[in-house]
């Protein structure tokens, strides 16, 4: 079956038809395919070992495929990012931290704050794709727990980390400081080639960003004091 | 010495970035941050060389700085690398 993921036509040949049904918001009308992708036994066993926890060979098969096609994307001027992205009118704001900090709280009140204003593009594992030098993000079929995706594309225009903090305010983070902050975030896939690609679409991405850093309690008041500085702020300079 | 992992590097935001590759990102995965001095004595240590020949190199590619200089900078970014155990 060809599926069309992050505007890349390609070819998923699975084991179970679990995976065929967690994949079928994105099934291509093309014939024709840009990359083929395979997953066996022995991709399932792999992720065994790097998973904590029983889970059964239907939940590896789409983790597997998510890592094969990680791999892949930077020949194709791609990354996977974990984050949580939304698109704000159109714009892109893309929401990272370290798991358990928060940000799909965050993001909900966001979504709480903006209702149909808002799209939830991706909640977990939005794949980036640097075209013309724009950072695009893309929904995918990985989106996290909460099952937060739409199989949409949004420019992305903000890069917001979410720290905890006992007050929500926000400040500007210089890209220089972003640096370690979000690579921990994007897939560093296997090959050097591809490795030495990604740090380049890392540039790129943080080029055409603006950086910020969200300190947050987990409260709706958040989300108000956010996007006042980051979306309207950006407004009233223009 | 020499690097204990096969890294590559390029530039992100004006910085030199390493990564481990391949096997060697499950031992080492996080990323060191570098200026280019720092590079280029990172390219050096792809293969076993001493202090002194790293020393050497650094005066024949920077050759309006003082010897003493560069040994103090040598000696902090190797400092750096060994607190971060990759030689």
């Amino acid at each position: 079956m060809i599926y069309k993921i992050a505007n890349l036509n390609i070819k998923i040949n699975t084991l179970f038809g679990s995976t065929e049904r967690f994949l079928k918001d994105y099934i291509s009308d093309s014939f024709d395919f840009d990359v083929e992708v395979t997953v066996n036994y022995a991709d399932i066993k792999a992720e065994r070992k790097n998973c904590d926890g029983d889970f059964c060979d239907e939940y590896l098969e789409t983790i597997a495929l998510c890592r094969k096609l990680a791999n892949l994307l930077p020949d194709f001027n791609g990354f996977l990012l974990h984050s949580s992205v939304v698109s704000v009118n159109g714009t892109g704001v893309c929401f990272a931290a370290r798991s358990g900090v928060g940000k799909t709280t965050h993001t909900l009140f966001w979504k709480q704050l903006l209702g149909e204003r808002l799209k939830i593009v991706n909640g977990d594992k939005p794949i980036v794709r640097i075209e013309k030098g724009l950072p695009i993000a893309f929904g995918t079929p990985w989106c996290g727990k909460e099952n937060l995706s739409v199989n949409m594309s949004v420019p992305i225009r903000h890069i917001c980390f979410i720290v905890r903090d006992k007050k929500n305010f926000v400040t500007a983070l210089d890209k220089k400081d972003a640096v370690n902050r979000i690579l921990n975030q994007i897939y560093m896939p296997e090959s050097a080639h591809s490795v030495v690609k990604t740090l380049a679409l890392t540039d790129a991405f943080l080029k055409r960003s603006e950086i910020w850093e969200i300190h947050c309690l987990p409260d709706l008041n958040s989300a108000e004091v956010a996007y006042k500085r980051i979306i309207e702020g950006e407004t009233n300079e223009t | 010495m020499k690097l204990k992992y096969n890294f590559v590097l390029n530039r992100v935001a004006g910085e030199f970035i390493a990564v481990a590759t391949g096997g060697d990102l499950d031992k080492f995965s996080g990323f060191l941050k570098m200026n280019k001095t720092g590079a280029f004595i990172f390219s050096l240590l792809k293969k076993e060389i001493t202090f002194e020949e790293i020393v050497k190199k650094m005066e024949k590619e920077y050759s309006g700085v003082d010897t003493e200089t560069l040994k103090k900078a040598a000696e902090e970014f190797l400092d750096y690398l060994k607190k971060a155990d990759v030689i």
